[in-house]
């Protein structure tokens, strides 16, 4: 690996390990009308379409692990959806590269939504209290209005563009 | 051939690593649902360890938040002095009456030898961070099992009930807050002692439930808890009655917007409960 590569890799794991911890801030207690915006997500999901040999599957997991035992969510749970969704975004990266940003929100919000609807399934099958699909619908809406904030600000101040390489897209795919 | 053969094998192994994480994963999801005691126990120790080291990043954030509140409230301050100053003019009548009053006190405080409740014993904490997510409300606060304080003991602010322990550590324990929707409560509504019950729903006004008759119930009238859970003391005051469209909701006496310290109660020793079966069991 080069230092370019490692210097990214280091880049992800700090900005992540922030996103991650930064919500625990006691600011404001007040209840939310509307639930804020999941940036981790975004962001994992952002780079991981433009530069995923710099956001390894073992951070992102451990991230995702990380938040779910500080927040209180079934251990476990959202790493599984990573590896699922880590595998689905290498093999159709190359839908991502004509720089269509619509047709790569519309997918951000796509697989957002199966995540929370995931995640209430498995709830409401194993008797777990949950919030319920109204608030997972405003989840999905406030967050896909972030993805494109999160984009734009790794465009512009960490420069992070879409990257081919062979070793992890293949045009035989 | 030789590099081919090396990426297939490292293809190889990959795959491996990936399905025996999932398989990890998928296990430790299982043992959060059927054995959530010893999870939930083992991700307060991770949360003992990680989460205090994370101060350093966290205390910016949260004196950033106390700067704008402080802006905020200078604005409001300064507004309410200049009332003030006018309604003070108004005041010196009554100066005299109340430095007769404060020596009546002064009296009664010696003559009464007030002793305090047992039950009602308390520690003070701090809250930490903020482990709620966009579906929960809650808090990490810095007391825990090393302190004396047990599962279900009552927090309050200085003025009403905020919440109570939901999960406890070696030096830190969560609450869950009166607004969080998984929150119920049977409550007392005064002066005419009817039973109700009191549940969260993520906004600032939980509901009132269960109660027996809405032609009793007016706006205005004080909420404390019943104690007939038998996990809080009962009379902690809640908040007070408001009238809404569907119903009736609580306003919060305590105060939401400036959380920072807070006190735990011991629960009462009437009931020690092992399990949430023991409160069936009759005594």
């Amino acid at each position: 690996m080069n230092s370019l590569s490692f210097f990214r890799l280091t880049q992800f794991f700090l900005i992540g390990l922030t996103l991650a911890v930064l919500p625990l801030a006691p600011v404001n207690f007040i209840p939310r009308t509307f639930p804020s915006p999941d940036f981790l997500f975004c962001f994992i999901v952002a780079w991981h379409l433009r530069d995923p040999q710099s956001s390894p599957l073992p951070l992102i997991l451990f991230l995702t692990l990380l938040v779910d035992i500080v927040q209180f969510r079934p251990i476990g749970l959202w790493p599984i959806f990573m590896i699922l969704l880590s595998n689905l975004i290498t093999i159709n990266r190359r839908l991502f590269f004509n720089g269509q940003f619509l047709k790569e929100l519309l997918f951000f919000s796509t697989i957002f939504f199966c995540g929370l609807m995931f995640e209430l399934f498995f709830l409401t099958i194993t008797f777990s209290p949950n919030n319920g699909f109204g608030v997972a619908a405003q989840q999905v809406i406030i967050t896909s209005f972030a993805y494109p904030v999160v984009v734009l600000i790794l465009y512009f101040l960490l420069r992070l563009r879409y990257k081919t390489s062979r070793f992890f897209f293949s045009e035989s795919l | 051939m030789a590099p081919k053969t090396n990426s297939l094998g490292w293809a190889t192994v990959k795959f491996v690593l990936l399905v025996l994480t999932s398989i990890i994963m998928i296990i430790c999801v299982v043992l959060w649902r059927v054995d959530n005691q010893r999870i939930e126990r083992l991700r307060m120790d991770i949360i003992d360890s990680t989460v205090p080291n994370f101060s350093f990043l966290l205390k910016p954030i949260s004196n950033l938040g106390k700067v704008i509140t402080d802006f905020k409230a200078y604005n409001r301050v300064y507004k309410q002095n200049q009332e003030l100053k006018s309604e003070l003019q108004k005041m010196e009548g009554w100066r005299e009456v109340a430095l007769q009053l404060d020596q009546d006190n002064a009296k009664l405080r010696a003559l009464s030898n007030l002793k305090l409740n047992p039950n009602l014993v308390f520690l003070t904490g701090e809250v930490l961070a903020d482990v709620g997510g966009p579906f929960s409300q809650s808090a990490l606060i810095n007391v825990g099992l090393l302190d004396g304080i047990k599962e279900g003991a009552a927090v309050l602010d200085g003025l009403g009930l905020v919440g109570r322990i939901a999960t406890i550590g070696k030096d830190t324990s969560r609450i869950i807050y009166v607004t969080d929707s998984n929150f119920s409560i049977p409550v007392t509504i005064l002066p005419i002692r009817a039973k109700a019950i009191m549940k969260g729903n993520n906004s600032l006004y939980p509901e009132l439930t269960f109660f027996d008759s809405e032609e009793d119930i007016q706006p205005g009238y004080r909420i404390v808890t019943s104690g007939t859970d038998g996990i809080f003391v009962p009379d902690l005051l809640v908040g007070s009655v408001i009238k809404s469209k569907n119903g009736f909701l609580i306003k919060l006496a305590a105060d939401f917007a400036n959380i920072e310290f807070l006190r735990v109660l011991r629960p009462p020793k009437s009931k020690n409960l092992k399990k949430d079966v023991d409160l069936l069991k009759k005594e």
